[in-house]
């Protein structure tokens, strides 16, 4: 990273922006710090940005998810070392940041989520990153994200059937190219759903990837 | 009964419900108990068979649950359940509790009668928006009037973008939204789902959703309410939207898809 010859400098800046975090009240002063730590680009502003996801203001999780994904595949540690057990609205903001950066190191933590998760919104979007993610890993891996996102087809949460989608679309664009074909058919599957928005979630899929052969 | 305490506790918290069986329900339904009476209504509309809808409208014309004020704590119940049943055969009970003295009771009443669907409830919903000198729970009967579809009421719910609630004024707008389409009155939600109130954002995030403003998918998705309110506000749109058919279904998912995927 470019900023790593004068690091010294920016963890006080961190520091800083830590004790401003700190003592913010107004969603304004909090957004204003959550910006700032992503202008300031040093990784150790991440584990506050995360911390951020928590303060149960969508705006400022929203801000803060910006911000991380800013910093891309060097989020993915500080992501996984400080996802939160307890509350499930920050843990879904998370496992969103993990989705949409799609390293493979992600891949166990968005299994067991989808599998054991009782929050519907950390599963949806555990689902929703799993394509990607999978796409970075040994054809085992590839394998099981795709029988996994085969079982979410038919789960009760329309939620989960409609991230699967989405999910199978990224594994068929790119995974392995032997998968492909499996993964277009769990496509093909979701266009008979019974909800609307997931027949045409899936129609918008296949035209994705007849576009993208 | 074992299970009473169970019973008065779940009336009023939201504890999983005892299981009784239907004919257990309906027999404390008409006991004497007034606590195991309201549990019992209300989990008559939880279990949703239509053989509650006999019970339930002779619940709805109780006299003994009175609160000190004067309200009617098992017709609430009642009103309510019969709407989650949504048996046309509660029709004229529910009609008739729109004159009941309790406003909670109308507003009940006035809920039911919009799941019922039935064009008949029309009527009686418009008269209680024509005599505005009697305290109304407005919002519900502009609420029922737009799950109704009931055009004939645009003129007299007109009136009330203007009430000094936000909540009220919330529910005109939507209703009358899906009705004319007027730009004018996307305006009002829009304004509503920015208000500091956080309950107030909630309210109209789910006001812009029933009123099939499709365009108003982004703001839904922006909106400072929790994650999971957005996705299923947004889901609520497509489903509103496909149901009154003015845009295309591949137009409303080309509007709303690209939203609710940045959500997951």
């Amino acid at each position: 990273m470019a900023s790593l010859p004068a690091a010294q400098v920016p963890s006080t800046a961190v520091a800083q922006l830590a004790a401003e975090l700190e003592q913010a009240t107004s969603p304004e002063a909090l957004l204003r710090v959550v910006r700032a730590l992503g202008a300031l680009g040093q990784v150790e502003g991440i584990p506050l940005l995360i911390r951020a996801f928590g303060f149960n203001r969508p705006a400022v999780g929203e801000a803060a998810l910006e911000e991380v994904l800013r910093f891309g595949e060097l989020a993915v540690k500080p992501l996984l070392e400080h996802m939160d057990g307890f509350d499930y609205g920050a843990r879904a903001y998370s496992v969103r940041a993990l989705a949409r950066i799609g390293h493979g190191d992600a891949y166990g933590f968005l299994v067991e989520a989808i599998v054991a998760d009782f929050a519907p919104s950390v599963r949806r979007a555990a689902v929703r990153g799993l394509g990607r993610v999978a796409a970075r890993r040994p054809v085992s891996d590839q394998e099981q994200a795709l029988l996994l996102l085969q079982q979410c087809l038919s789960d009760a949460d329309w939620g989960v059937r409609y991230a699967a989608v989405g999910s199978l679309t990224d594994l068929a664009r790119s995974g392995l190219p032997e998968l492909r074909s499996q993964a277009q058919a769990g496509i093909q599957t979701a266009l008979a759903d019974a909800d609307r928005l997931i027949s045409l979630r899936a129609q918008m899929s296949q035209q994705e990837l007849a576009a993208d052969p | 009964m074992n299970g009473s305490t169970t019973a008065r506790m779940a009336s009023n918290t939201a504890v999983l419900p005892q299981q009784l069986t239907w004919e257990q329900a309906v027999a404390q339904l008409q006991g004497t108990d007034l606590q195991d009476r309201y549990y019992a209504a209300w989990y008559l509309g939880t279990v949703r068979d239509p053989r509650g809808v006999e019970p339930l409208l002779l619940a709805l014309q109780d006299e003994l649950d009175r609160t000190a004020l004067g309200g009617y704590p098992l017709r609430r119940n009642a009103a309510k359940a019969l709407g989650q049943i949504g048996d046309v055969r509660a029709l004229p009970g529910l009609v008739e509790a729109l004159t009941c003295t309790d406003l909670h009771v109308r507003e009940e009443a006035a809920y039911a009668l919009a799941q019922l669907q039935d064009g008949r409830a029309v009527d009686p919903l418009l008269a209680l928006l024509q005599a505005p000198e009697v305290e109304q729970p407005w919002e519900a009967v502009i609420e029922a009037l737009g799950q109704l579809n009931a055009r004939q009421a645009e003129e007299a719910i007109r009136p009330f973008l203007q009430h000094a609630s936000e909540r009220v004024r919330s529910a005109a707008a939507w209703v009358l939204y899906r009705f004319t389409q007027a730009e004018a009155l996307t305006q009002i939600l829009a304004e509503l789902l920015a208000h500091p109130n956080p309950s107030l954002r909630q309210a109209a995030l789910f006001d812009l959703a029933e009123s099939g403003w499709v365009a108003g998918a982004a703001l839904l998705a922006t909106a400072d309410v929790a994650l999971n309110l957005r996705i299923n506000a947004l889901k609520r749109l497509f489903d509103v939207a496909l149901q009154l058919g003015q845009v295309p279904p591949s137009q409303v998912a080309e509007l709303i898809i690209p939203q609710l995927d940045r959500l997951f």
